[in-house]
């Protein structure tokens, strides 16, 4: 065992440099995404790169103090920052304010505070304290029921709002508990039932029926006929098509109008004539139009004046696209991914399971924001509203992966002394 | 396998799976900028950066008074996009948003407004019409309406200006004025269409959203140049009096249209130019540009150019005698007969010309032409009679002059044309023949434009044209001036003689379908010029259709019209002094300083050499009775100066 002497020695460094190089890369594409040469000052906070700069700056003195506190008190406190998180998901249904159709928003003074951004960190904090707290064996279903309820209570919480995307968020915990020994049937069902829904959206819920009654027959014979699979391959068949059926009545009544038309449009069913697609269509010609080595800083004309949607925000990775082309859009998905694996190496060598679990986490929605949100921006996924860590436009968001991150950064320095 | 192991496979998959979906989204970029990147990057310029018109703004358009006759406005229309609106706050906000439509825009009731709202947005109608050619000030009320606040992405609120061609003094001139339409230009707006629409320019613009472009620089690829503002020759005042004179007579005598143009004599400009066309409802409006457009047999009108031609010609002189008989004069077959129906007997020249005798101006012309009517023909030729006035106006209709060799030529041809029929002109043709004999001679052109002028300075002067500089000799000219101011004193236009400005011009009525056997047209007009001794203003009323039993000859419908128009300009036109006396009404009638004093109960003083008209108001003030003869000052009065006056006799004036 070391002497905790200096908390700052303990620490890792390598996550520290990545997160700041990623957010100062952000700042630099946001003012890049909203410059326009009349208005050049730097410090003009009526612009987003002059408030994102405040954010910033906040962060660090935010980092400094979640370092500074006892490593304990994140596992002490876990619960009760899980149910003040809660309340204030339901608070903001309640009394939020609407912006643009979601009623997501605290306002308080100028600013507006996201409750679902900060309620990533307070759920993986009280998944780690409840898969730490006594051994956990999540083959079991009340183990796992448990585990999910701390999941899915935020994103049935969000949902609402409404803001799908940030609830889809949290599937991403489903990796964690993977790790911690859930038995990879869930993913393949999860996958199965996302496939079948695709599928059922795209063909005819009657053939489809058909089609998975002939591959349950085709199963059987391959089984040579065993007595002993009839019944589950039954069962699976009858929950399919039961759950075919419950495709349409989710998709056309729970779903809204946009969500349909993203997915429409993404499945090629519908043709996009009122421009929905315009986003990805335009992000595309964004980062298309930079090449192999970008139009250079400042330099790219499709991402300014707003010219796509939420340029700053949910599509600012055409920036990068455009301005630093293939060379900076690799570099960045390089540096997220070495960021990534870093964090699950962290995670893999803490000792405590809390600290283990928080920190597959913090890797898992990391990991999940970044893949969808550039999926979204390259046409690979639908446009479902989600930042890209640390580099989108947002105090919340920032503030909220900031607290993700360097609890676990100093859970991962405090490691020595959770034993 | 242990447990550490297994859990460490799960670890490497996880990681793995990073890794696998990274690579995903690095192929799906590598794709996106190399393979589609050529097609993207077109596409990126073509959609995203275009040179985009810039609209040069269009000129107006001014009286020579200085009025505005037509200028651009913009306006807005609406239209809304239910569709983008989130459906909790639609169905939470529309009857709001129906309410505030009810109440500012009227026409519809709230309820009917919602039922439309919500109809349109189940139809996915992503244009629905609210309001056109709103003002800004109104825009932005309805900009703060429930659901409009949203803007143009949450709350659908559709905005599209468009330039307005207003013409703040109404109805006046419509016609005249014109519009500007992509693909039919009238009347001045389509005539100077080129000095007022400018050159479009063009900027180099980006896309910043479905139909927002913002300019990339601060300057333009080419520079837009703004059109020229035209000065009329129209007279905002002129203009207004002869609008209303000819409107009330088209009320009065119940006429199909007609038209009044009133012509400055020595410059040709048209200081005011009406057309008014009855509607069903019997109201009238700015319907066509009849005295450019419409092309009709004058009638008497045009007995000016025979009487000119046989004077020209020295076939006959104004005292020369001409048998009228009796009213009927029979010439192959074919009967002309005077209005009078039994004719003046013998008569000069002047008389027959004056009383608008048929039978005495087509017998002069049948018995001196019929052997040589090409001599008469070419007159009327050599005058220039024969051609388009060439107006920047489109739509002139063509003049038309029958001769000899013409499949139609016969023997009626002559004796017709000498009284104006078989012929063809404009009002504005003859108007200028008119002209031209009240400006000395020289005939010229009639002229719209002013001047056109940048930003008030004027660019370019026009000045008048002259079509030619002498239309026949001085001494026939002075002739001609006499007959026309003779129509006035002793011929058709008697009626016209008491006017405060003296008048010279000749009747015209003419029968507009008399080859067939319906209920006879007429076209009355009156072609003159005032004051008749120094003319300045010439004008034609010309009054189609009048209501039969209402009246239809020229002396009755159109000839009042022309005494108010003259009166009316006249009297609010600074004038040069006549030089010649020219009838009471023209003099000072108010007294003045040395006004003689003329009481019941007191001497008449010597009233020798005082103004007449002056004198008469006097007088018929106190209640006397006046019978005076002549123009100008007195000459001879009776009873004699110093006779003591009763009160009630009669006191006899001569001037001279």
């Amino acid at each position: 065992m070391r002497e905790n002497t200096n908390i700052f020695q303990n620490i890792d460094w390598l996550s520290i440099l990545l997160f700041f190089t990623l957010v100062l890369m952000g700042w630099g594409n946001i003012y890049a995404a909203v410059f326009n040469a009349e208005s050049n000052s730097i410090i003009d906070f009526s612009e987003r790169y002059g408030k994102q700069l405040l954010w910033i700056i906040t962060t660090v003195f935010l980092a400094i103090l979640i370092i500074l506190i006892d490593g304990s008190v994140y596992s002490t406190l876990a619960y009760p920052i899980y149910l003040v998180s809660m309340l204030s998901l339901l608070g903001v249904l309640l009394f939020g304010k609407e912006i643009s159709g979601a009623r997501s928003w605290f306002v308080l003074g100028g600013f507006s505070i996201q409750p679902s951004e900060f309620a990533k960190f307070a759920t993986a904090l009280a998944l780690g304290r409840f898969l730490s707290t006594k051994p956990r064996d999540l083959t079991r279903f009340k183990n796992q029921l448990s585990a999910f309820i701390i999941i899915f209570l935020p994103a049935l919480l969000i949902i609402p709002q409404p803001d799908p995307g940030s609830a889809l968020v949290y599937a991403a915990f489903i990796l964690v508990l993977y790790r911690e020994g859930l038995s990879p049937a869930y993913i393949f069902i999860g996958f199965s039932l996302a496939i079948l829904f695709i599928l059922s959206l795209l063909i005819d819920p009657l053939y489809l029926t058909v089609a998975l009654a002939m591959l349950a027959l085709i199963i059987w014979f391959i089984t040579r006929h065993a007595k002993r699979f009839i019944w589950r391959i039954i069962i699976i068949f009858g929950i399919c098509a039961a759950f075919i059926q419950t495709v349409d009545y989710t998709f056309n009544n729970l779903l809204e109008d946009r969500h349909r038309n993203r997915i429409n449009i993404l499945l090629g069913k519908a043709d996009d004539p009122q421009g929905i697609g315009y986003n990805t269509n335009q992000s595309m010609i964004a980062i298309g139009s930079g090449g192999f080595s970008g139009k250079g800083y400042l330099q790219g004309t499709q991402t300014k004046f707003d010219f796509v949607p939420e340029q700053s925000t949910d599509f600012i990775f055409c920036t990068v696209g455009e301005e630093w082309g293939f060379l900076g859009s690799t570099l960045l998905i390089l540096l997220f991914t070495i960021f990534f694996f870093r964090l699950v190496f962290l995670a893999e060598r803490q000792k405590s399971t809390f600290a283990r679990v928080y920190g597959y986490s913090v890797a898992a929605i990391l990991f999940f924001h970044f893949t969808i949100n550039i999926a979204m921006t390259i046409g690979l996924a639908p446009v479902i509203g989600i930042p890209l860590p640390f580099f989108s436009y947002g105090g919340s968001s920032l503030w909220g992966f900031t607290i993700l991150l360097f609890i676990f950064l100093k859970l991962d320095a405090y490691r020595w002394q959770m034993l | 396998m242990n447990e550490s192991k297994y859990i460490q496979n799960r670890a490497y998959a996880v990681a793995g799976l990073f890794g696998v979906l990274a690579i995903a989204v690095l192929v799906k970029l590598f794709s996106i900028q190399f393979g589609e990147g050529k097609e993207l990057r077109a596409q990126a310029k073509q959609e995203v950066f275009k040179e985009k018109p810039v609209k040069a703004e269009r000129g107006n358009i001014y009286s020579t008074d200085g009025h505005l006759l037509a200028t651009t406005m913009p306006v807005y229309d609406v239209h809304f996009d239910p569709v983008t609106v989130p459906s909790d706050s639609f169905s939470l906000r529309v009857n709001d948003l129906a309410q505030n439509l009810a109440q500012f825009l009227g026409g519809k009731s709230q309820r009917e407004w919602a039922k439309t709202l919500i109809y349109e947005r189940s139809q996915g109608n992503r244009y629905v019409a609210i309001a056109n050619d709103l003002t800004y000030s109104q825009v932005q009320t309805l900009k703060s309406f429930p659901i409009f606040n949203y803007g143009r992405f949450s709350g659908g609120f559709v905005l599209e200006q468009k330039n307005y061609r207003k013409m703040p003094l109404g109805k006046i001139a419509e016609r005249t004025i014109g519009r500007q339409r992509r693909y039919s230009a009238t009347g001045l707006e389509g005539a100077f269409d080129p000095v007022l629409a400018g050159k479009d320019g063009a900027r180099l613009k980006q896309k910043v959203s479905n139909n927002n472009w913002k300019p990339v620089t601060d300057y333009f690829e080419v520079e837009p140049q703004d059109g020229y503002d035209i000065v009329t020759t129209l007279n905002a005042r002129m203009q207004d009096i002869v609008h209303h004179e000819l409107l009330k007579a088209l009320y009065q005598f119940e006429a199909d249209h007609g038209c009044a143009v009133l012509m400055e004599t020595k410059t040709g400009a048209i200081r005011a130019i009406a057309n008014l066309g009855r509607t069903e409802e019997g109201t009238y409006f700015e319907k066509r540009n009849y005295a450019v457009w419409e092309s009709t047999e004058p009638g008497s009108t045009f007995k000016l150019v025979s009487v000119m031609a046989a004077l020209e010609d020295g076939v006959a002189d104004t005292n020369t005698v001409v048998d009228t008989e009796n009213g009927v004069f029979t010439i192959y077959g074919k009967k002309v007969r005077d209005s009078n129906k039994k004719g003046y007997g013998l008569a000069t020249v002047k008389t027959a010309f004056e009383k608008s005798s048929n039978v005495g101006i087509v017998k002069l012309i049948h018995q001196n032409y019929q052997n040589q009517p090409s001599r008469f023909v070419d007159r009327l030729y050599t005058l220039g009679l024969h051609r388009k006035l060439d107006l920047p106006i489109k739509g002139e209709g063509k003049p038309l002059i029958p001769k000899p060799g013409d499949p139609s030529w016969s023997g009626l041809s002559l004796p017709w044309m000498a009284y104006g029929y078989q012929v063809s002109f404009t009002p504005l043709q003859i108007l200028t023949l008119y002209n031209a004999v009240a400006n000395q001679g020289t005939m010229v052109k009639p002229r719209f434009l002013e001047a056109t002028r940048k930003h008030g300075k004027v660019m370019e002067k026009t000045s008048p044209e002259v079509l030619n500089p002498a239309i026949c000799s001085e001494e026939t000219l002075k002739k001609l001036q006499l007959m026309l101011e003779g129509v006035v004193q002793n011929g058709t236009a008697q009626n016209l003689k008491n006017s405060r400005v003296a008048l010279a011009g000749k009747t015209g009525t003419c029968q507009l379908n008399y080859w067939k056997n319906e209920t006879k047209d007429y076209q009355a007009s009156f072609a003159g010029y005032f004051p008749a001794d120094n003319p300045q203003y010439s004008c034609i009323v010309v009054i189609n259709k009048p209501n039969y039993t209402k009246g239809y000859y020229g002396s009755t419908v159109a000839a009042p019209v022309f005494k108010h128009i003259a009166e009316r300009v006249y009297s609010s036109v600074p004038m040069p002094k006549p030089t010649r006396a020219s009838g009471l009404a023209l003099a000072d009638a108010s007294p003045g300083p040395d006004q003689p004093k003329i009481k019941p109960g007191e001497k008449i003083p010597n009233l020798k050499g005082h103004n007449g008209a002056a004198i008469l108001s006097e007088l018929e003030n106190r209640g006397f009775k006046v019978k005076i003869s002549g123009n100008g000052k007195i000459q001879w009065q009776y009873p004699p100066a110093g006779t003591l006056l009763k009160g009630n006799e009669l006191i006899e004036l001569k001037l001279g």
